[in-house]
């Protein structure tokens, strides 16, 4: 029977903009820098816009918490909305890179020693 | 400083919740920037545009989501539409009146507009169906005596195929020894099967060999005749049935519906004759066709034009002024489809539900000024300005919905009941085309409008009190006060209804005071005393190939038998007959009446005519006044005598004696004058014809019952008519097997059925007219009660100050006497403008009028001011001081 208090498993989008936000801290992530940090890690073309949306359903589902930052003259004196990883988001992390982990573990040798 | 173009902000404004937008715009403009850095200023716009779209779409979507979360949004919505509708019954039950008004007459306008026009016909291709008339353009009558035209367009057109021709009689069907039963017949060509496409159920339709002259007499039997009078057998075809004095032979039964060409119930063969008609020659007929594959009705038309012009050259006396038409068949369209049929659709449609909305909406604009704290608090709970606008809407919808239901309802009844009214009159009834209530077609286009409706009343107050430079003042808004003011267009909007409502007033009470005036004079006339009686024969001997002398002599000989055994009968008084009766509609044509011989004559616009036989005034108890009563010389074909009532002599005689004076009609061609006739009496005004007052100017002409059409017959009893209504079947059994009683009724009732669509009508008006009123009414009470609260903390701070109670009310006062002054004089200039331009009424004739309705105006004007005046001397100096 499966733990009812499990975390929710992330999608592969949503865990890379957990892992962005994590990376950026509760006081430069938002949805901008996140975008800028999933492309300069992976290489990948990202829509702020997806970003925003992922941002929602992370905030919806209790994963992460949002506030308003401090205006700023580049965003035309508008703040930003930071991006904090809550304790349950945090947990979501784990279990997803832990599952990912272990299955890519036991594919070594295929995968040529990713792990 | 922001670098975004106006529109993304705008854009973003409508999706996102006012505590999600800054930081969106935040990181729009943040891209923005580094678009510029990296690329040219036109490829960086167009790549924050991108990302605008990209963005707004992601917006939505989140919304999308979180509201499937949340539960169903919309539901409130409604729900909250719906208390709303509770909550405020004065705007719910006059908007909804005007708005059901709007709806239904737009609803009732688009049905009734498709039927006239160019109506639907049910039947495979009907669109392509047309129907033929020649117009005498002298005299502006169409011209049915056209079996020459139909013979030589048979023979020529090649745009109109499957010409056909019919006309209608009522002929008495019997089977055996059963008592007749009066049928509605078409007298066809056989291409009224070929055309309609429409098979048999038994037997065979009339086929082309039945019109030659001498073929054996035929029958087809509508389906209702055959369940009816033959229980649905199906050996009846090759049965012989008597129709009318003629042995003739069932051939076949049409399905059920099948009524073509109108609502006929049987179907016999119009014989032609294949030598064709000396031109006018023959009886009166209808023409219809389909139009050649790929053929327009203004190439059919121009084609036929050329025919005729060909039968005008050979034949200029009888063709010179005749002109074709080529219509829709049963409408009176007479081109294709174009813009002008659509703009008399839709135009006066919209532009009555533009008037509702006008009216509506500034009651919903007041009432959205009162809850500018409520939509401020929702806003700064984080709800997007379109979630408020869609709730609006939605409050809208609720009461256009509502509205549009009642208004459907009623606009449906009223449909059904117009058209058995004006059908029941008609000896071929309800056309087989026209639909009675409304179309489900219908019943969409009225949703459409309501959706128009909603979001003219919703959009426009909600856009404004949630639009972005409104949002900090509705933050700061408390309970008291208000940002919203009534700008130009809802004032203007307030005058115009002032002023419609002024323009409205005067005619409506006119007319209301008319109809109240010919219900007390019609009262005064004994139409209960009196039997209405429609007689006439089969027209067996008045066919195509008859003599029209020997059908007058029967006639007459009929009716005389009638008259006596009438006469027989206990209670009865007197008998006479005429084209129609008193109380019954008249027929109206002008005139010219020539006051001095070798002066031009006076134009009589609008004569009264009506058609009267032996004893007809005598039987009304008219009294002749001046001059003598008719003679049967009078009725002598040749004869041009012709009575007038008093009525004619006051207006166009200036009381003089008449009698010796020459009247004729008028006509539109100069060079062909109608004859004069003599007038030889005068008799009493009856006050019996409707909206006539007793006034309208009347013109008697002499008929016998060989001429008189339709032949009414009028008996006056000494008790109760309805009781020898039964006993006039039995009268006329035995009497020609020819004879039809089509009408057999109390004048009484007539009268009634002729009162009642009048009274319906005037107080239709005064409703409208009312509801004006009361909106104009409630508009003022609201601009003034918005106006109050955006200035309770100056009506306090003067309080504070020492103005005086009179002070204040002044100020309400007068701003609402100069607002309702304004629609009140633009109001009377306009009728002023419309009498001035009136030959028949002068100013003097509604300067009282329009003295009273002006009060009226301003008296209610002012009265939907004390509320709000109320409101402001009740407001404390203390309390307003210190919201300030």
């Amino acid at each position: 029977m499966a733990d009812k208090r499990a975390p929710a498993p992330l999608a592969e989008f949503e865990l890379l903009v957990m892992l962005a936000a994590l990376r950026l801290g509760p006081d430069e992530a938002y949805t901008v820098s996140i975008a800028d940090d999933i492309h300069h890690h992976t290489g990948r073309g990202v829509r702020r816009a997806n970003v925003y949306t992922t941002l929602q359903r992370l905030e919806a589902k209790e994963l992460v918490s949002t506030r308003l930052g401090d205006a700023r003259a580049e965003r035309g004196g508008k703040p930003r909305r930071l991006v904090t990883v809550r304790p349950s988001g945090l947990a979501a992390v784990r279990a997803s890179t832990s599952a990912i982990q272990a299955m890519v573990g036991a594919l070594g040798k295929v995968l040529g020693g990713t792990t | 400083m922001t670098d975004l173009p106006r529109w993304t902000r705008r854009l973003l404004w409508m999706v996102a919740s006012p505590a999600d937008l800054d930081d969106v715009l935040g990181d729009l403009e943040e891209a923005h920037h580094r678009h510029k850095r990296r690329h040219r200023r036109l490829a960086a716009r167009a790549l924050t545009a991108l990302e605008t779209f990209d963005m707004a779409g992601a917006i939505v979507r989140a919304r999308v989501a979180r509201s499937r979360i949340r539960g169903s949004s919309i539901v409130q919505d409604y729900k909250l539409g719906l208390r709303m509708l509770l909550k405020y019954p004065g705007l719910t039950v006059a908007g909804g009146l005007a708005l059901a008004i709007a709806i239904g007459v737009g609803a009732g306008w688009y049905d009734l507009t498709r039927d006239l026009l160019r109506p639907s016909l049910p039947l495979p291709g009907g669109d392509r169906l047309v129907e033929i008339e020649m117009r005498d353009s002298a005299s502006g009558q169409d011209e049915r005596r056209i079996l020459h035209d139909f013979v030589g367009w048979r023979r020529d057109a090649q745009l109109t195929m499957d010409l056909g021709a019919y006309r209608t009689l009522e002929r008495n069907l019997m089977l055996g020894d059963a008592r007749p039963e009066p049928v509605t017949t078409a007298e066809t060509t056989a291409s009224a099967f070929t055309i309609t496409r429409v098979p048999p159920l038994l037997g065979r339709p009339l086929v082309a060999a039945d019109e030659v002259p001498g073929a054996p007499p035929v029958v087809v039997l509508g389906y209702s005749v055959w369940r009816r009078q033959f229980e649905g057998r199906a050996d009846v075809v090759g049965q012989v049935v008597q129709l009318g004095s003629i042995a003739t032979t069932v051939v076949g039964v049409m399905p059920e519906g099948f009524a073509f060409p109108v609502n006929h119930r049987i179907w016999v063969p119009l014989q032609v004759r294949p030598s064709g008609y000396a031109p006018l020659e023959g009886p009166a007929i209808h023409v219809f066709g389909r139009l050649a594959p790929g053929a327009t009705q203004a190439q059919a038309y121009a084609e036929l034009t050329t025919l005729t012009q060909r039968a005008a050259a050979a034949s200029p006396i009888t063709h010179e002024h005749l002109r074709p038409r080529v219509l829709a068949y049963g409408g009176e369209s007479p081109g294709d489809r174009s813009w002008l049929e659509f703009v008399v659709t839709h135009l006066p449609i919209l532009m009555v539900l533009l008037v509702a909305c006008a009216n509506v909406g500034t009651l919903i604009y007041a009432r959205t000024a009162t809850r500018e704290a409520e939509i401020a608090t929702r806003l700064a709970l984080g709800a997007s300005r379109a979630r408020i606008v869609s709730q609006l809407f939605v409050e809208a919808l609720m009461l256009a919905g509502v509205a549009a239901t009642v208004g459907l309802v009623v606009a449906h009844w009223a449909l059904k009941w117009g058209v058995a009214t004006y059908y029941s009159g008609e000896s071929a009834g309800v056309p087989f085309w026209i639909h009675s209530g409304l179309r489900a077609t219908t019943v969409v286009y009225a949703a459409g409008l309501t959706i128009v409706g909603a979001a003219l009343l919703g959009l426009l107050p909600a856009l404004k009190v949630t639009r972005p430079q409104a949002q900090p003042q509705l933050r700061s808004a408390g309970g008291s006060g208000s940002s919203l003011r009534f700008g130009f267009f809802w004032t203007a909007a307030m005058i115009g209804q002032v002023a419609l409502t002024v323009i409205c007033l005067p005619p409506a009470m006119g007319i209301a005071h008319e109809a109240w005036r010919d219900r007390v004079l019609r009262d005064q006339f004994p139409a209960e005393r009196y039997l209405a009686v429609r007689l006439d024969l089969d027209a067996d001997l008045v066919s195509t190939t008859g003599s029209v002398e020997s059908a007058a002599a029967r006639r007459s000989q009929v009716y005389e038998e009638f008259e006596r055994r009438l006469l027989a009968e206990s209670g009865v008084e007197m008998v006479t007959l005429g084209d129609r009766l008193p109380g019954m509609a008249p027929g109206v044509r002008s005139g010219e009446v020539e006051i001095t011989p070798n002066v031009p004559p006076l134009l009589i616009p609008s004569l009264w005519t009506a058609a009267v036989g032996p004893r007809y005034f005598e039987t009304f108890d008219i009294p002749v006044v001046a001059g003598r009563d008719f003679h049967d010389g009078d009725r002598a074909e040749l004869s041009r005598t012709v009575m007038v009532n008093e009525a004619f002599v006051r207006r166009y005689m200036d009381g003089a004696n008449p009698v010796g004076t020459r009247v004729r009609y008028a006509t539109a061609d100069a060079s062909r004058p109608e004859p004069w006739f003599e007038i030889v009496g005068v008799v009493r005004d009856v006050g019996m014809t409707p909206t006539d007052l007793g006034e309208a100017p009347y013109l008697f002409r002499a008929v016998s019952a060989a001429t008189a059409s339709p032949l009414v017959v009028g008996v006056r009893t000494a008790a109760d008519p309805s009781a020898l209504a039964p006993r006039i079947r039995a009268i006329t059994s035995g009497l020609d097997p020819g004879i039809r009683l089509d009408e057999v009724r109390s004048l009484d009732e007539l009268v009634r059925r002729v009162d009642i669509p009048m009274m319906i009508g005037a107080g239709a008006i005064l409703t409208v007219v009312a509801l004006g009123l009361c909106l104009s009414a409630a508009g003022i009470f609201a601009l003034m009660s918005v106006r109050v609260s955006r200035q309770t903390r100056e009506i306090g701070l003067r309080a504070a100050l020492g103005a005086s109670r009179g002070r204040v009310l002044a100020g309400i006062f007068s701003k609402a006497a100069v607002l309702v002054g304004s629609g009140v004089l633009a109001g009377d200039l306009v009728l002023m403008f419309f009498v001035s331009m009136s030959d028949e009424v002068a100013l003097s004739d509604v300067s009282n009028a329009l003295l009273i309705t002006s009060s009226i105006m301003l008296t209610v004007g002012l009265l939907a001011c004390v509320e709000p005046a109320r409101r402001a001397l009740r407001i404390q100096p203390g309390e307003a001081l210190k919201e300030a």
